[in-house]
């Protein structure tokens, strides 16, 4: 993930380095987050060529954009992803990737991914299959109808076949058992 | 506010999962602010979603950093303009001064307002965090006096000569219990301070009653268990305060077999 020339550079410098667009800042960035967040992406739209693009476009806009990221609100690493994370869903939203992915069944994704033999993968991948065994099924998909997929509330309970109120403490069981394993 | 109850309504997980309204979300950012606990269960539970989302590291192709490069290369305005003065230059020597110095002032000025614009974003965003922390400030502030006011309120009833303590003590049902009353007579006030009651079962509710010499019993108004001075209903005579056990909401007359206090108002 890192490369061999740079050595680690503390968020706060980081962040006040991209800020005055320094460019080399913006390369180490991409060598420390792109393959976390162009795995998030390759999970969200399961598609290589439209995860490249939407890695690019995620990347071009925290270029641009900078001066959105509010520190005060969280981590580089949560707006990073989080900005990733809704590009790919709505593209994702649209309609051509709707018809694509109908067939798709929520439980296929994470054999998908593992077949796909074109994509390298990270060695951190090794830990995701024992991760997930840990998690019971039904915390694993409200955490990935949320985070993976961007359903709503409504639309996960009705995906779920529960009541909406549900969604809410099923969701924090799920992510206490998460904080548990990692 | 209760920030466990906060907490474990599994809120902050929704908020991170993305699953909230706009408004939604400033709320809880805002209760971030204002609230320690909040703020590091906010940031457990993103720890959680970030290291999840990390376990799913896919390397991209090497040629796509190359492209993302040149991609934000391009989008320097500065760099355009740059080229064409430059075509302008080789036309006349004496130009290239002229063309140079532009070329620096351009770029000077380039440099300056995208400074500026960045700075001036970043004073927006102080200026709008530090009028959200003013409320908040402000509302606290707020709060504060009131129960300063209402603090000073009472301590001028409990002071106040005209103020007459009453002791209600157990009855047999309930030795143990205890309350007292603050009755001025002047304004007719009436305050009631728990000292010891047993927690009234959920159908039910205590009630308090002030002896009117003449009329008989008269109801001061319903309470649960609290600590503090309750302020109840006003007494205009009373010879004596006692508390019944009645339904929820109360009773017309006290059912006297569920009398738990009762005291005398001194002569």
């Amino acid at each position: 993930m890192d490369s061999a020339a740079n050595s680690s550079i503390p968020e706060d410098e980081l962040v006040s380095r991209l800020f005055r667009q320094d460019k080399k800042a913006f390369s180490y960035l991409y060598d420390n987050y792109s393959s976390a967040i162009y795995g998030v992406i390759f999970r969200i739209v399961q598609d290589e060529e439209a995860a490249q693009d939407i890695l690019q476009e995620a990347f071009v806009k925290i270029w641009n954009n900078f001066q959105q990221y509010d520190k005060t609100k969280g981590r580089l690493f949560t707006w990073i992803i989080n900005l990733a994370r809704n590009l790919a869903i709505d593209a994702t939203r649209s309609k051509s990737f709707r018809n694509q992915q109908k067939n798709l069944e929520l439980d296929k994704i994470v054999s998908f991914i593992d077949s796909n033999k074109s994509t390298s993968f990270n060695p951190e991948q090794i830990g995701l299959k024992t991760l997930i065994e840990k998690l019971r099924p039904e915390q694993r998909e409200i955490i990935d109808l949320a985070y993976f997929r961007g359903y709503t509330q409504t639309e996960i309970a009705e995906a779920l076949n529960i009541p909406l109120g549900t969604v809410k403490t099923r969701m924090r069981s799920a992510i206490l058992r998460l904080r548990e394993i990692l | 506010m209760n920030t466990r109850e906060y907490i474990e309504s599994g809120i902050l997980e929704l908020y991170s999962a993305g699953l909230l309204s706009t408004e939604e979300m400033r709320d809880v950012e805002l209760k971030a602010c204002q609230y320690a606990e909040i703020k590091s269960e906010l940031e457990l539970i993103q720890n959680s979603l970030e290291k999840y989302a990390t376990k799913h590291a896919v390397t991209p192709p090497s040629e796509l950093k190359k492209r993302i490069l040149k991609e934000i290369e391009k989008g320097g305005a500065s760099t355009e303009v740059k080229t064409k003065v430059i075509a302008v230059q080789r036309r006349s020597p004496a130009m290239t001064w002229l063309a140079a110095a532009s070329v620096v002032l351009l770029i000077t000025v380039g440099i300056i307002a995208m400074r500026y614009s960045a700075q001036s974003m970043q004073y927006q965003k102080q200026v709008a965090q530090l009028m959200q922390k003013q409320q908040t400030m402000q509302s606290k502030l707020d709060s504060v006096k009131n129960s300063l006011a209402q603090n000073s309120q009472q301590m001028d009833l409990l002071t106040d000569t005209m103020t007459v303590k009453v002791e209600m003590k157990g009855t047999k049902l309930s030795p143990e219990s205890m309350a007292m009353i603050y009755w001025n007579k002047r304004t007719q006030e009436v305050y009631l301070d728990i000292k010891n009651l047993p927690q009234a079962p959920a159908d039910k509710q205590y009630q308090l009653w002030f002896i009117d010499p003449v009329k008989g019993p008269e109801s001061a108004g319903v309470f649960d268990v609290a600590t503090g001075l309750l302020k109840m209903i006003n007494a205009p005579a009373a010879a004596a305060f006692a508390v019944t056990l009645e339904p929820r909401g109360g009773s017309a007359t006290p059912t006297l077999t569920q009398m738990y206090v009762i005291g005398n108002v001194p002569s």
